[in-house]
């Protein structure tokens, strides 16, 4: 009937669907291989030395869930930058490593496809050792933070449900956790023969993790006790 | 007609190849088993193994049991939380006894000190059908203590006031020797217990023989290098349970004894079937066995017939025409002798063929089988009138 504006109308519609398709992505955030370090699993591989007690932290492994190639990462709000995820089995043998670059978006938990099958999903890589004990997940932030990740690509899971699991390199030692104020609490010891990477896992509940996210580590090597403090990133949004 | 010729020649053929290929496979079918039993251990060999190491992992075997005595020193249950009561107890003298579904890791540090950590794997002790009920107990000062679900710790009191300042235990089930050198993880650094040097022995006891040789040179062991008595380092996939491949009610124990050294770390003297396995510094494990065929071919017995057969084999030909040549030579020989006997006397042997063929009464009489026959028998029926002819 009005020309003029039926024009107005279709520019209207335009700039609501560029909104609508702007906040979307924000939503969902946006984490993309980074280029010439993209996702790629070894066997055999030489290991670079690592100095660090906790190795990984994931949610709730299964072995199941291992054996997709779409992870997720509980990340602070308003992340941006580079993630460094990595596979790794206790014995150094398997290793899975590579970068990604992104911001976060409304999501709490980022999903990270691994492989450069992009959109596609990728099939399994089928030597990955699949265990829940003796294959973690660790993902670092560009300045060397280690966060909660978790196998698969579910979009959410209940905040209080669950336990974390923590694996720990104790340098073949007991490893007792204390979250908090709590009571500490033996982990247990892996029973293969040479682990390399990890030796011991700790679960805690996500009940009884701090709301600071502060931990104590305590090395028994026979009689000689060594103690540590380390942070877990997972606020209640 | 000339049509089925032409239909048997094909089908003749095809006969032909589908046994040669059935013979071919049926012989390869017997080499490959002659050479996969030839590669396989020996039930004769054995390993020694000798090393100096800072560790030792043992995992008692399915109705195995290792008990030993310990100096005095100090007890702990790993279960215990730092900071609760309970951890240590003090003793003078320690009795620790070792089952299947047990793993004790022992070493010594320093000069004069022996570590033993005990724990349990429910994963060994599942393996075992008729299963140990308590995988690990200690009796302390002569009375038992209380388990602990965990494991235990020792330490050897330092000092030689209460104890021996070098002691032998004696080992037996899986072991391994040394381990590996961990990641630093912002723990206070130690010394690593690897294994510092040593070396192994293959010895067999060739087939029909009864004496034990050693055969091979030494392998000799790296520093740093992890030895395992029943190869099962390697066994799994990557991270997996290094037993999931190894059987322990199937296998055979490893047996020797520990010592320890006035400097530190222990001296250790193992007896193994094989195969055992190395692994040096982060690298892939290599069995090290004793095969089959090593069996056979240091046996003198064997050596003797193989040779005694090869040589057969080689101068077959000669060997035929040796004996073909023979036989001619005897039989000309006997056919000589033969054609040496004296001829038989025609008229002894006339007249008894003539008796032997006289007429039985009423029958036909016999015909003359020669000419000297017929000639006497004209005689005998003409006999010659001399005096007439002499007239």
């Amino acid at each position: 009937m009005n020309p003029r504006g039926a024009r107005i109308d279709r520019r209207v519609v335009a700039g609501i669907l560029a909104g609508l398709a702007l906040a979307t992505t924000s939503a969902r955030g946006d984490f993309r291989p980074v280029p010439g370090r993209e996702y790629h699993e070894t066997l055999n591989a030489t290991n670079r030395v690592r100095g660090e007690a906790v190795v990984a932290i994931v949610l709730g492994p299964t072995v199941e869930a291992q054996r997709a190639d779409t992870i997720r990462v509980r990340l602070p709000v308003s992340y941006s930058g580079e993630l460094r995820v990595e596979v790794l089995s206790a014995d150094g043998r398997f290793r899975g490593e590579g970068s990604f670059t992104g911001s976060r978006g409304a999501e709490r938990w980022v999903a990270l496809r691994l492989g450069s099958g992009g959109d596609k999903e990728p099939p399994a890589d089928a030597t990955r050792p699949v265990s829940t004990e003796t294959l973690a997940l660790s993902v670092h932030g560009a300045d060397g933070t280690l966060y909660v990740a978790r196998w698969g690509g579910e979009a959410s899971v209940p905040d209080d449900r669950g336990s974390l699991r923590i694996y720990v390199n104790s340098g073949r030692a007991d490893i007792f956790i204390v979250p908090g104020a709590a009571k500490a609490v033996h982990c247990r010891s892996l029973t293969i023969a040479q682990p390399l990477r990890y030796d011991s896992y700790c679960d805690v509940p996500l009940a009884n993790v701090p709301a600071d996210g502060k931990f104590k580590l305590i090395r028994r090597d026979q009689f000689e006790e060594q103690t540590q403090t380390f942070s877990v990133y997972l606020p209640r949004e | 007609m000339s049509t089925e010729v032409q239909q048997s020649k094909p089908d003749s053929w095809t006969k032909r190849i589908v046994l040669t290929v059935m013979t071919a496979g049926l012989l390869a079918g017997v080499v490959v088993v002659a050479l996969d039993s030839l590669d396989r251990p020996a039930g004769s060999g054995t390993l020694s193994i000798s090393a100096v190491t800072g560790s030792l992992t043992l995992e008692p075997l399915c109705d195995e049991s290792v008990t030993w005595d310990l100096p005095a020193g100090r007890v702990g249950r790993r279960s215990v939380a730092p900071g609760e009561p309970g951890y240590m107890t003090s003793a003078g003298a320690v009795t620790m006894m070792l089952a299947a579904g047990s793993r004790a890791r022992v070493t010594s540090p320093d000069p004069g000190v022996l570590r033993v950590s005990v724990e349990k794997d429910d994963e060994l002790a599942r393996r075992c059908p008729s299963g140990a009920h308590q995988p690990y107990r200690f009796v302390l000062d002569g009375g038992p203590t209380v388990a602990d679900p965990v494991g235990f710790n020792y330490e050897s009191r330092t000092g030689t006031q209460t104890g021996p300042n070098r002691i032998s235990l004696p080992i037996s089930g899986h072991l391994i020797i040394g381990q590996a050198v961990p990641e630093g993880a912002d723990w206070r650094a130690r010394l690593a217990p690897i294994l510092v040097t040593g070396s192994i022995l293959r010895r067999v006891k060739p087939w029909f023989s009864h004496d034990v040789l050693t055969v091979g040179d030494p392998e000799r062991l790296d520093e740093g290098s992890i030895v395992d008595s029943h190869a099962c380092l390697d066994s799994g996939g990557p991270g997996t349970s290094p037993a999931s491949g190894c059987s322990a009610e199937q296998l055979a124990p490893a047996i020797g004894f520990i010592r320890t050294l006035s400097e530190g770390e222990l001296q250790v003297q193992m007896y193994a079937r094989g195969p055992a396995s190395l692994q040096n510094y982060r690298g892939p494990q290599h069995l090290v066995e004793v095969p089959l065929s090593t069996a056979l071919w240091e046996s003198d017995t064997v050596k003797l017939w193989g040779a005694f057969f090869l040589l057969l084999f080689a101068c077959l030909e000669q060997i035929t025409q040796v004996i073909r040549e023979t036989y001619n030579l005897l039989r000309k020989g006997w056919d000589k002798v033969i054609n040496r006997v004296p001829p038989v006397h025609p008229e002894t042997q006339g007249s008894g063929v003539a008796r032997e063929h006289a007429p039985i009464g009423g029958s036909k009489p016999a015909e003359p089988a020669s000419a000297i026959e017929r000639y006497h028998l004209l005689e005998h029926v003409k006999p010659p009138d001399r005096k007439k002819t002499t007239r």
